[in-house]
């Protein structure tokens, strides 16, 4: 093609027609599929009590000023927590690995009960309804897994088909998403669930160093549920509920696969999370990459998503994302807003910033959003949703 | 598209550059939806043609009384989302202003990087009714600038002409050679990276609402992404 080929000059009095952003929508997304996956329902719950940073601060007796200043510049004010109970001195007792075995089990178990009842709430449903429920937690190991155990607590049927994803971390709510889209595209009209319930008190080390510290004062505990339904793809856009999935790009950075990891401390004789400094950054570095291999062959530009629901990992990291996706502060409101109110909670926190911006009711028919997601690998996780 | 393809030779094109796209605004004319549709447009093929470097924009006009009859607000949204589109552009957006400019053509100009005017400009804020239009050139202009001739020209619509509008820092040059400003401003703008100006674009939007300590993560991710940037092209 010649240079001046390319050369474009829009006018006004030249315009035939007003700019549609259903034109967008006729560009070959995704091969033509007779069912497309839609989400129809979404629901959260949270532990019990919550705290502010300071209360924390107090509670563990923290004095270190660069521990502290962690705490109290870390954009959270409240978090959902289970604490352990007052020693007889009034300190927080020692817990063991097998206790806090024994809360990610509780914890999960309620907080998911909670959240996959308000989900069903919210589309109309009853557990009567629940033909597949996918469950991610990486707080905790459990065998049977969750969906086992809420299969019994809830009555769900016996014969529902179940995924646990299991050690994913923070972006697993997408991996899971995806497998589920594609088991409701294979298994049209029935509802699936993707349930992530993350009991983070129950992974904690208090060794009073900058490792656990940076740690202790992100995550919170948190449940969050989505409902997805396979609908005869040509119904999908507009029709009330939710938005339909329309693809999922993923990014994995080999090289920093030691950088997020949430594995066996041998000198505290539990499990132990850690972040690279670093983190941020290299998230940021390639939230770009993997944002434009979703649009690839879309059609579509980054200007043309409407709604950004990008992980609340921390305020390091939303802003990595933010100024490497341009982004504004408006863009990732509910991100912020998540963090602030819930602190990280691992797997389920996109799922918090979907309920939210459902409740704004701000969405309009054909508006795209991009939901991502980052967690340890290290990986972004990335889907292309319409309203 | 709601666009037209040319030819070369129109006079406010810089010839040999990579600003292929051209948006113009005729301020005289009342804001429709192919108001809406010309600036989307206009973004849609500066950013689906990745050589493109430079969004030329070429603004004029001022429109007649009455001009918001009829006028909805939601209509007025979709042109603010328009233009702000046009504001997070990963190009640079060039504006070539002449004669009285108002209307849309100073909403316009107000949302491009670099300005040039010739010396009949007169930027105002027309007057609808009793009232200036409270529209987000108000906005602009506040965040753009300041002084008493500011506030006049936004509480009663007194007219800013070239040398108050280069004082005020509202336009960057004013020149009866609109052609070579032009170049040289695409030769100045050439080697850049549009989606590198626009995260220097948006940090500098959100310096003058933002906190040092609420600022500082963005900034440093700015640092580290320039520095990635480098550390790929050179060696030591």
């Amino acid at each position: 093609m010649r240079k001046d080929d390319l050369r474009v000059t829009v006018d006004i009095a030249n315009t035939q027609s007003p700019y549609d952003r259903t034109l967008a929508a006729e560009f070959p997304i995704l091969p033509p599929t007779p069912y497309a996956s839609t989400i129809v329902g979404v629901g959260t719950a949270s532990s019990a009590t919550s705290f502010s940073q300071q209360d924390l601060l107090d509670t563990f007796a923290i004095s270190d000023p660069k521990i502290r200043s962690v705490f109290l510049n870390s954009a959270i004010r409240r978090r959902f927590l289970e604490l352990p109970l007052p020693a007889p001195d009034g300190t927080p007792a020692l817990e063991t690995q097998a206790d806090l075995l024994d809360r990610h089990k509780r914890l999960a178990v309620d907080m998911g009960r909670r959240a996959l009842q308000a989900c069903l709430d919210d589309v109309g449903a009853t557990i009567a309804d629940i033909r597949h429920l996918c469950c991610v937690t990486s707080t905790g190991f459990l065998t049977p897994g969750l969906s086992a155990l809420l299969i019994r607590e809830l009555g769900i049927d016996r014969h529902c088909s179940r995924t646990d994803i299991v050690g994913m971390g923070c972006n697993a709510g997408l991996n899971a998403l995806n497998v589920v889209s594609s088991w409701s595209v294979a298994n049209p009209g029935e509802l699936a669930v993707v349930l992530c319930t993350e009991a983070c008190s129950a992974a904690y080390v208090l060794d009073s160093t900058m490792r656990t510290a940076v740690v202790n004062s992100l995550f919170g505990d948190g449940a969050a549920a989505l409902a997805v339904v396979g609908r005869p793809a040509g119904d999908s856009v507009g029709a009330p509920g939710g938005p339909r999935i329309l693809k999922f790009a993923s990014c994995i950075i080999p090289d920093a696969i030691d950088a997020m990891r949430y594995d066996w401390d041998s000198t505290q004789n539990r499990f132990s999370f850690f972040l690279d400094p670093q983190i941020p950054y290299v998230v940021g570095a390639h939230a770009e990459i993997v944002a434009d291999r979703l649009l690839a062959n879309t059609g579509l530009h980054r200007s043309d998503i409407a709604h950004w629901l990008v992980h609340s990992g921390g305020k390091k990291v939303i802003d990595a994302v933010a100024v490497n996706l341009g982004l504004n502060r408006h863009d990732v409101r509910h991100t912020t807003g998540v963090l602030r109110d819930y602190g990280n909670v691992s797997s389920g926190s996109f799922i918090f910033s979907y309920e939210r911006l459902q409740q704004e009711r701000v969405t309009v028919p054909g508006d795209y959003g991009v939901l991502m997601t980052m967690g340890p690998g290290s990986t972004i996780e990335t889907a292309l949703i319409q309203w | 598209m709601s666009a037209e393809t040319v030819g070369r030779g129109e006079h406010y094109a810089a010839n040999g550059t990579r600003g292929d796209v051209v948006l113009r605004i005729d301020g005289s004319k009342p804001l429709t939806t192919e108001s809406v549709a010309a600036v989307e447009a206009a973004c849609s093929a500066a950013e689906s043609d990745t050589s493109t470097t430079m969004l030329a924009v070429q603004v004029t006009g001022t429109p007649g009384k009455d001009w918001t009859y009829g006028l909805e607000v939601a209509l007025v949204s979709k042109w603010e989302r328009a233009l702000r589109r046009l504001e997070r552009l990963g190009v640079t957006t060039v504006a070539v202003a002449s004669g009285d400019c108002g209307g849309l053509a100073l909403d316009v100009l107000l949302a491009t990087d670099y300005r040039i005017a010739t010396p009949d400009v007169r930027l105002s804020l027309h007057v609808d009714g009793d009232a200036t239009w409270p529209g987000m050139a108000v906005f602009r202009l506040a965040q753009q600038s300041g002084g008493n001739r500011l506030r006049r020209a936004i509480l009663f619509g007194a007219p800013l002409d070239a040398q108050d509008s280069l004082d005020l820092g509202l336009v960057d040059e004013v020149t009866d050679d609109l052609a070579t400003a032009l170049t040289a401003t695409a030769e100045m703008v050439g080697g850049l990276s549009g989606r590198e100006l626009a995260i220097r674009r948006q940090l500098m939007f959100d310096a003058t609402t933002t906190s040092f300590e609420d600022a500082l993560g963005r900034h440093l991710a700015a640092c580290d992404r320039a520095l990635r940037r480098s550390a790929t092209t050179r060696t030591p």
